[in-house]
């Protein structure tokens, strides 16, 4: 005798045991108890999703002799007849089998007698999907309104080529695919009741093989079982003829290395071996979309390709997916896909940026040389090359004081080049100082004492930088900055009207109304600069200006 | 044949030895594979340990020597009528499968992926749940074309290639392999990539012939003009077979130049070619490499949707000339 697969051992016998279609049973229990029988139901879902399994609880249901109740007795006649499928008023209906409109006009002869020996006569039609036509067309009067006691059920994967009429004419449950977790845990129940023990991650890949159906589910399992007495991750990766894990990170890894001669020996490792590359290349691909939705799992084994390489990975191998089915020697068009890719693979991984770091930082050091030869240089020989974005450029030939005075003249315009730039922070840090002298190509800012913080943080190697390099570039020469601390930049700001002739020449009002208030600028100079901070900040205009405590800023 | 004799299919035998031994016999398997990787000769050796009476194909007892003189009542075979297998088909093998019998009632259906619709759909109820003695045993080299209902109903065996040392195995016990130099048996094998069935092609001398003459065309070709190129096209006659084959023959060429070119040469096919290869590599840049051997898998692709032959070869060698080195 045949052994009785564990898929057929296992079929749920009681609504209880039903696994996941939570929103399924739910209703044809309350049905079943309620009494609300519909003569017609559609199950429709992919392949081994439960449908036949419900249809013949439904039906026991129906006609247990305590019923109908969604709590059937499963010891009575009827029930027992049901399992064993004997039962004469279940009647199971191959619908791929019995398609043309001779069986459905035999069915309607039959559906006009009453049940043999239960509560209702109920026909299963299962894959109905295949009927043809005609034959739909001769059971949508039947359909509409069959005989009291009569409840039809269809099952099929396939409800797209069901007619609408007949649609219309059935309440319709759509079965879902069982979730990952879903197959996981049933199978761990069934195998547990079998006496087997799973070893860690080999019901996950069974799972994921399994696309949602638990018939294939338990189906690789019994497989398995079949192949070795115990069940790990390695027997399942074996019987289900997929490469494990490791070989398709190290495929990865060896992709990103750009290592093609170790790619060659991969795929043709994999082809000897046995694998399916169409399965292989299903598995990449499966990874790399967990890939853009977790790039953690990347990351994990070391690459870092950006999301848009890694869709470019993705149709590369879906194209090679396609051309698989037309080539007899599949690895053919997978060493070439992969050889194509490996051109455009972007130097990211860790060793190409260790080294490109290396390479940044011999890089610094020499234009640091470069820039303190260039400067020397341009001292002597007086040409600068004008530059588009110069502001203003410093005349090399110049002396400081002059230097000084151009940067002083466009401070303002420099500070809100560098806000433009988004250099927000070295740009708010800028505006508690003020440039005070140039020398050797230096220009010295100095913040008031109470402005040490300010001071502090421009000089961080991370604000420094940019401000210098904008510097540079808009004045066509070379800055470097110091900074200090004075307190005699406020006699220093006075003294060039620079600042101020900058805030009165775009901000006409706030000069007026500040003369119009009353207070003279230079007679209380804190007081003013906060003023003038708080209108360079802030902007808009000055109404009235009411003297707080003094100190509080 | 027992399953202990076959070569190189560990785990499909594996994992059928295993099932006859604890009584773990499906009621529907499902084969894949390659064509002449041993599927077939699988089929009928489980076929022979069921129906025998110790289960061990023992070739002593009455049900083994029925089965050997192909009467044996309990096995029926399926075949598609080269292109599909009816409905009709299925439909007598379901009236037949009804019956309920003391024994084993095995039935082997060939290139089942050749099930029409109907056919297929017909099938799944009885697939699903069929007499308590009945086997069905399917087999496929296309795997893709199974319905999906169809496959979950069975446990899929998956047939890999057979490893080099296994073919020459299964070689070596069909043909007189000694009577051809070593070079040509090595190249045979590594040609055949795991199928016996293609390496017993190959064992013929016209096909070696073939390639000679192939690979010294793809040689001459740089140093060919037009019209020449042309005039060669024109040898290719309408023999979609032949052509298929010349074309997979010119696809490991030109991949083959482009191992070379990547210093991959352990991994190259045409061996005892390498230093032709590594000459002829220098005059072609990497990029038309590249998109000699994807025009190549292309024009694979157009051969079986119906191009004309001579179109294909001329402008395929045609496309070879421009992808030369200036």
């Amino acid at each position: 005798m045949t052994y009785l697969s564990l898929y057929r051992r296992w079929r749920s016998q009681s609504f209880a045991e039903v696994v996941g279609q939570n929103h399924i049973v739910q209703t044809l229990k309350n049905s079943l108890d309620t009494g609300r029988i519909t003569h017609a139901y559609l199950f429709a879902g992919p392949r081994g999703t439960g449908k036949t399994t419900l249809a013949r609880l439904y039906a026991k249901g129906l006609n247990c002799v305590n019923g109908p109740s969604s709590d059937f007795c499963q010891e009575c006649t009827e029930c027992v007849q049901i399992t064993q499928g004997s039962s004469l008023d279940v009647i199971e209906i191959d619908g791929a089998s019995n398609r043309g409109i001779d069986e459905i006009r035999e069915l309607r002869e039959q559906v006009r007698y009453a049940p043999v020996n239960s509560r209702y006569k109920v026909y299963i039609i299962d894959e109905v999907h295949m009927l043809t036509p005609d034959a739909f067309n001769a059971l949508l009067k039947t359909l509409e309104e069959p005989p009291e006691r009569v409840v039809f059920i269809f099952a099929t994967t396939d409800p797209q080529k069901i007619p609408a009429t007949i649609l219309s004419r059935c309440q319709r449950y759509d079965f879902k695919r069982f979730s990952v977790e879903e197959i996981t845990n049933h199978l761990q129940y069934v195998l547990t009741k079998e006496g087997v023990t799973p070893e860690a991650g080999a019901l996950e890949i069974i799972a994921e093989h399994a696309d949602g159906g638990m018939r294939d589910a338990l189906g690789i399992a019994d497989q398995c079982l079949a192949y070795s007495d115990r069940l790990t991750a390695d027997v399942v990766s074996e019987v289900l003829g997929v490469a494990p894990r490791s070989k398709i990170t190290a495929f990865l890894q060896a992709l990103d290395q750009k290592d093609a001669p170790r790619l060659i020996e991969h795929i043709n490792g994999l082809y000897i071996d046995g694998k399916d590359l169409t399965l292989f290349v299903h598995d990449l691909l499966r990874f790399l979309r967990n890939g853009i939705v977790y790039p953690q799992t990347l990351q994990d084994i070391g690459i870092t390709w950006d999301s848009q390489f890694i869709l470019r990975v993705m149709e590369a191998f879906a194209e090679c997916e396609r051309e698989m089915r037309y080539i007899n020697d599949t690895s053919v068009p997978l060493e070439l896909a992969v050889l194509k890719l490996i051109q455009s693979v972007p130097e990211t991984s860790t060793l190409e940026i260790e080294r490109l770091e290396t390479k940044i930082n011999e890089m610094e050091v020499k234009v640091a040389q470069l820039l303190k030869d260039a400067a020397s240089i341009h001292d002597k020989k007086h040409d600068v090359p004008a530059q588009s974005e110069v502001l203003a450029a410093i005349n090399p030939s110049s002396d400081e004081q002059e230097k000084l005075k151009t940067i002083r003249d466009n401070w303002y315009n420099f500070l809100q080049t560098l806000h433009d730039e988004r250099l927000v922070q070295p740009e708010a840090f800028l505006r508690e100082g003020y440039p005070v002298g140039f020398e050797n190509n230096t220009l010295i800012i100095a913040f008031p004492s109470k402005r040490g913080f300010h001071k502090a943080s421009i000089e961080q190697e991370k604000h420094r930088q940019p401000v210098e390099h904008a510097l540079s570039k808009m004045f066509g020469c070379e800055i470097l900055i110091r900074c200090i601390i004075s307190d005699e930049f406020q006699y220093e700001s006075e003294e060039s009207p620079a600042a101020d002739q900058e805030t009165a020449d775009s901000k006409d009002e706030p000069m007026q109304t500040k003369n119009e208030s009353g207070l003279e600028s230079g007679s209380e100079p804190e007081y003013d600069e906060a003023v003038n901070a708080a209108l360079r900040i802030f902007g808009g205009k000055i109404i009235d200006i009411k003297k707080d405590e003094k100190g509080g800023s | 044949m027992r399953l202990s004799d076959i070569i190189g299919q560990e785990v499909a035998v594996k994992t059928l030895e295993h099932s006859i031994k604890k009584g773990k016999i499906s009621h529907a398997y499902l084969f894949d594979g390659e064509n002449g990787v041993g599927k077939e000769t699988t089929a009928l050796s489980l076929v022979n340990h069921l129906l025998c009476e110790s289960k061990s194909a023992c070739g002593q007892c009455p049900d083994c020597l029925k089965f050997e003189r192909g009467n044996h009542p309990g096995f029926r075979l399926i075949d598609s009528d080269s292109t599909s297998i009816k409905i009709d088909q299925i439909r007598d093998l379901k009236e037949k499968a009804q019956f309920i019998n003391d024994h084993y009632m095995i039935w082997l259906i060939k290139d089942a992926h050749k099930m029409t619709l109907q056919a297929a759909n017909s099938f799944l109820k009885l697939l699903e749940e069929p007499g308590r003695m009945t086997v069905f045993i399917l087999v496929t080299n296309n795997l893709r074309q199974i319905l999906p209902t169809i496959r979950s109903r069975c446990q899929v065996i998956s047939f890999s290639r057979l490893s080099d040392e296994s073919v020459h195995q299964i070689l070596s016990s069909k043909v007189d392999i000694d009577s051809r130099p070593e070079n040509t048996v090595n190249l045979i094998i590594k040609m055949s990539r795991g199928s016996i069935g293609k390496a017993l092609e190959l064992w013929d001398i016209p096909f070696l012939e073939r390639r000679k003459w192939i690979i010294e065309q793809l040689i001459n070709i740089p140093s060919m003009r037009g019209p020449e190129i042309l005039g060669l096209s024109q040898k290719w006659i309408e023999d979609r077979s032949v052509v298929e084959t010349d074309l997979e023959l010119m696809l490991q060429w030109y991949r083959d130049l482009w191992c070379t070119k990547i210093d991959a040469n352990e991994w190259i096919f045409n061996m005892d070619y390498q230093n032709e290869l590594s000459g002829l590599s220098k005059k072609y840049p990497l990029a038309s490499l590249e998109q000699i051997t994807t025009l190549i898998m292309e024009m694979i692709v157009q051969l079986q949707r119906n191009v004309r032959v001579r179109f294909i070869m001329g402008y395929l060698l045609l496309q070879m000339r421009k992808g030369v080195l200036a």
